[in-house]
């Protein structure tokens, strides 16, 4: 009841990295799969229009979208957990 | 409530603590022991049936057979000089670019911090697109430029925060102390605050040769031929040509993990003393 609010902005913090981290991933997912169409990541999908059909602005507005989907997420976090800005 | 009962109720919560310790330290320890006895195990006891956890008779050859092939060794020196580059760049500009943000006020200066801020979170995937249309116009494209270019991109703005934030913590004395003595504002970067951030200096430095190290995405995007193959790109194309058979060459590409891994350990525990070390402690009286 005490420690856990006070631990907000420092798991705020985690949760956006973790997220961003996370919705971004594409090594292991290539690695392991391969740009296959029903395991890919938005990373992968984007990367492999961009590099293997070389359709950059195909590839780019999907990067975009990543970056958009990421910042929605982010705003949503941080308004729901109020998170006072430091430093 | 009884103390007895008490008691074997604390009991009991310090063994599940422990066994839930136990779970964590298993799940974080595994891969690393598995890659390990991977790498040491001959191949017909890879897959053996019965899973062999401790191998009777280890052997180094996987890791004779890694080191012998010319692909791995090319893609090792890549790789140095990749990450050696970009970490040699990031910390010289990123060190000038963090003294002038964090201790001289100048119109702009706080936009400038949360640009680079955000660029420190930046998903790397989102300009790719962008990226690879200026590597191919710049005939950079397939050459090791290209890495060390785009490696700046994740690497500077995240030397530049971090080495920010430790300028900003040393004793302005010190500096106050060079300006009456006569130096210039570079003498005073150069000669004192400078060798006095020699430890975030060696942490970002570290940090950042592990990202650079560690790359994969911007490597697979702006490479080619396997000449210009960094580590974890030779790794990921250990395929059946190199192994010789329709295989997977599952013990090779393991001793090729913990054969890269190792240089990164080795610079972490060689200048762990140097990251734990407070160089400032003392040197000005109070």
């Amino acid at each position: 009841v005490i420690t856990l609010p006070l631990l907000r902005p420092a798991i705020a913090v985690a949760l956006i990295f973790r997220s961003l981290d996370a919705l971004r991933a594409f090594d292991v997912f290539y690695v392991l799969f391969g740009a296959r169409p029903d395991t890919q990541t938005m990373a992968v999908y984007a990367q492999n229009n961009i590099v293997a059909f070389s359709d950059v602005g195909y590839g780019s507005a999907i990067s975009v979208l990543i970056f958009l989907i990421i910042a929605i997420f982010v705003v949503a976090y941080v308004t729901s957990l109020r998170v006072e800005a430091e430093s | 409530m009884t103390p007895a009962r008490r008691r074997v109720l604390r009991r009991l919560e310090r063994a599940l603590f422990w066994v839930l310790l136990g779970i964590i330290v298993l799940y974080l320890i595994f891969p690393f022991y598995w890659a390990i006895r991977s790498a040491i195990v001959p191949d017909s006891v890879q897959f053996a049936t019965p899973v062999v956890y401790w191998p009777a008779d280890p052997t180094l050859e996987n890791f004779r057979k890694v080191i012998a092939s010319g692909q791995f060794r090319r893609a090792v020196l890549n790789s140095t000089i990749v990450a050696g580059s970009v970490t040699l760049l990031s910390l010289l500009v990123g060190a000038l670019g963090a003294y002038a943000l964090g201790r001289f006020s100048f119109r702009g200066r706080t936009p400038v911090r949360y640009v680079i801020l955000s660029m420190t979170m930046f998903p790397s995937v989102s300009v790719l697109g962008g990226l690879y249309t200026l590597i191919t116009q710049f005939g950079l494209y397939n050459r090791l430029g290209a890495l060390v270019y785009s490696y700046l991109i994740f690497t500077l703005p995240f030397t530049v925060w971090v080495l920010m934030t430790f300028f900003r913590q040393l004793p302005r004395d010190l500096e106050e102390a060079a300006y009456v003595d006569g130096a210039t504002p570079f003498q005073t970067f150069w000669r004192i605050m400078l060798p006095l951030s020699a430890p975030g200096l060696v942490t970002t430095g570290l940090l950042a040769f592990i990202a650079a190290w560690n790359e994969f995405l911007y490597a697979l995007s702006f490479t080619q031929t396997p000449d210009k193959r960094t580590v974890t790109l030779a790794i990921f194309y250990f395929s059946p040509q190199t192994g010789g058979g329709f295989e997977i060459p599952w013990g090779q590409m393991m001793a090729a993990t913990v054969l890269v891994t190792l240089p990164l350990i080795v610079l972490t525990l060689i200048f762990q003393r140097r990251i734990i070390a407070g160089l400032t402690a003392g040197a000005v009286k109070g």
